[in-house]
């Protein structure tokens, strides 16, 4: 057997049809051919600023949404392409984790409920003292009390709700979570708890992860290796620390250099980036980014950059090698 | 109060009473910003940063079940020392949006909808510097010009919904500034933004206050934006200042635990193999209504001692130059830390 990584994808777009504001129709592409894959185990960081479509990437892979183009291959299958009912055994083997932990708990579903659901709809319990046993074992696995499960959602913290929005997506043994912005709606002092939580468990059951956060800081802390995303595109991907000590495309560097440091001593040596991220109804031509960048050449608006090998398993979306 | 001193705040006291009886936000807030300086305050949520705000604006809703307590002393324009908490409404209108200005963390909720950006600017430039319309207009155009937009002709002539949020919140610092205010208070005015447009509204603020010579009270949960933009820090933890002091030295010398474990919790860019677990604080964030007996923060605290950290509320020391700490155990910590 070849060794296949767990999830591969290939080409990967979505496009809806917008509206302008004169009314004339308009294509706007969320995610614009984006191709990456995860290793069994692995944390994938996905980065990205707003409208990035770094959460439609995680909804696509899900099929939460379906894509407009390219393939999802879990285990070399194209999942992309199956029927729903087909799905249904992949299904089991993805889960989510959401940025809000309290709109994405049921405030009327007890924590049992909540963690038992997946639990029946995916046959993994077959009677009652089953179920309550494996909603007992999945609370202290995420740091929380067996008695716990017979609670309301009104009853826990933001940081314990986040721990039950995990005890949930482990519910069906996944092999793959995806999870879109985890820790940003905490507090510093709750998200390390949070962070250390996933990593802790990321160890313990081998699970890959595609973490997806606008924070480097975060990722770069969880992440084995890190993909940053501008306007539906991949423009770099690279192991995390070696992403954040030397980034290769210019985007990551202002990215980087906007982060602010909790340090008074360090003067920031900022490259602020001028303007706003364009409107996905119609990016520049070429290199998306090329209206911000401070390298910009002429030849950058020709054709679009493809996401190609830099040296060191590093991969970056730009033409020019003779920067940074 | 001293002549350098703008802000004087002085046991600021915010009470909620609730069926489970009272709750205080804000409990004995004391603390002083002099004019031109940046004074950032720091917490969690419900530390009681942004009640502080809306308390020395005056902005928190007279209502049943709500009792602020405490003096505000502010320095006006024409030198006069006033406490604002003891002026009438009308009087506080004339100190408000023109001495006093604030932004808020929502920009997009703070400008009204159905109103041209023009007109919202312009409406508090008619009202507290007495201009007439094209006046004032005219004065709303420089601002946003001034504030790096693009075409600001043309965005006085756009709603809200057209633009964007980074844009909304510079619309937002232009209506503050407009009366050339000598204190600003910022609400978590970047938190809701992308760290890119919140680098160059960082940029901006700070080149303003060159420029204007105002005051600013930086109200953030963000420990690297704090580090970046004010003179001095004042940490807060479930409505009480816990430390305080100049930025440079509560970096280097972290003397409340729990100042210790925010440094110690937040992520880093790291640029050496470091440790990839976070140091987290255990448990919760107290809620307001069930606030732990003495310190506040004695149930998270790893140095705790009973009979001691978990009776009364420690009083606020002082414990190096313009650096004070609420904790009874900082000679002690400093002493082995020391060892």
């Amino acid at each position: 057997m070849t060794s296949e990584p767990l999830l591969a994808v290939s080409g990967l777009a979505k496009r809806f049809i917008v509206r302008r504001q004169d009314g004339s129709r308009a294509e706007l592409r969320a995610v614009d051919g984006v191709s990456f894959t995860i290793e069994r185990g692995e944390v994938l960081g996905l980065v990205g600023e707003s409208g990035s479509g770094k959460t439609t990437v995680g909804q696509l892979i899900l099929r939460v949404i379906d894509a407009s183009a390219g393939t999802i291959r879990l285990d070399g299958i194209d999942i992309g392409a199956l029927s729903t009912a087909a799905l249904r055994p992949y299904r089991r083997r993805m889960q989510i984790v959401f940025q809000d932990p309290f709109s994405s708990l049921n405030p009327r579903m007890t924590v049992g409920d909540a963690i038992g659901e997946p639990l029946a709809i995916h046959g993994i319990v077959k009677n009652a003292a089953e179920r309550r046993e494996k909603i007992a074992e999945l609370l202290r696995l995420v740091g929380l009390s067996a008695e716990d499960a017979k609670k309301y959602p009104h009853a826990f913290s933001g940081g314990q709700r986040q721990r039950i929005g995990i005890a949930r997506a482990l519910a069906s043994a996944p092999d793959l979570l995806v999870a879109d912005e985890p820790v940003s709606a905490l507090d510093v002092s709750i998200q390390a708890q949070v962070v250390n939580l996933l990593l802790d468990l990321q160890a313990r059951l081998g699970l890959a992860m595609l973490f997806i956060a606008h924070d480097l800081a975060v990722v770069e802390h969880i992440a084995n290796r890190t993909a940053v995303m501008y306007l539906g595109r991949i423009v770099e991907i690279a192991e995390s620390r070696t992403l954040c000590r030397r980034p290769l495309h210019p985007y990551t560097e202002a990215l980087l250099s906007a982060v602010p440091t909790p340090d008074p001593n360090i003067k920031p040596a900022r490259k602020v980036l001028k303007g706003e991220i364009p409107s996905p109804i119609d990016p520049p031509s070429g290199c998306v980014f090329r209206n911000r960048c401070a390298y910009a050449l002429p030849a950058c608006s020709k054709e679009r950059p493809p996401l190609r090998e830099a040296g060191g398993g590093r991969f970056k979306a730009c033409i020019r090698d003779d920067i940074l | 109060m001293d002549n350098n001193c703008l802000l004087d705040v002085k046991n600021l006291r915010v009470r909620f009473y609730t069926e489970d009886g009272a709750a205080d936000a804000v409990s004995d807030v004391s603390f002083s910003i002099e004019k031109g300086e940046t004074l950032a305050v720091i917490g969690e949520s419900g530390a009681g940063k942004s009640a502080t705000g809306m308390a020395i604006m005056d902005l928190i809703p007279p209502a049943a079940g709500v009792e602020v307590g405490g003096a505000v002393d502010f320095r006006r324009r024409d030198g006069t020392v006033v406490d604002l908490r003891r002026l009438t409404s009308r009087q506080m209108r004339h100190v408000r949006g023109n001495e006093i200005a604030m932004i808020f963390q929502e920009p997009m909720s703070s400008l009204n909808p159905v109103y041209r950006i023009g007109d919202q600017i312009a409406a508090s430039i008619m009202r507290h510097q007495h201009r007439g319309r094209r006046d004032a207009r005219r004065i709303a155009a420089e601002m946003l010009d001034r504030l790096g937009i693009p075409d600001p002709k043309a965005r006085l002539a756009s709603f809200p919904h057209q633009i964007s949020g980074g844009m909304a919140q510079r619309v937002m610092i232009a209506m503050a500034l407009a009366c050339r205010p000598s204190l600003l208070i910022a609400d978590e005015p970047t938190t809701a933004l992308d760290v890119t447009v919140q680098a160059q509204l960082l940029d901006l603020l700070r080149s303003l206050q060159n420029e204007f010579g105002m005051a600013i009270m930086f109200i953030t949960h963000n420990l690297g934006v704090a580090a970046e933009l004010a003179d001095r820090i004042v940490v807060m933890y479930a409505g009480r200042v816990v430390e305080h002091a100049p930025t440079k030295a509560l970096f280097a010398n972290p003397r409340m635990p729990y100042t210790r474990g925010l440094l110690a919790s937040i992520p880093r860019i790291v640029r050496d193999d470091a440790a990839m677990k976070l140091s987290a604080i255990p448990g919760e964030v107290p809620n307001p209504r069930h606030q732990p007996r003495g310190c506040a923060f004695h149930p998270r605290c790893g140095h705790t001692l009973a009979g001691l950290c978990d009776t009364d509320v420690p009083p606020l020391e002082q414990c190096g130059p313009r650096h004070g700490v609420r904790c009874v155990r900082w000679r002690d910590l400093v002493s082995e830390q020391a060892a």
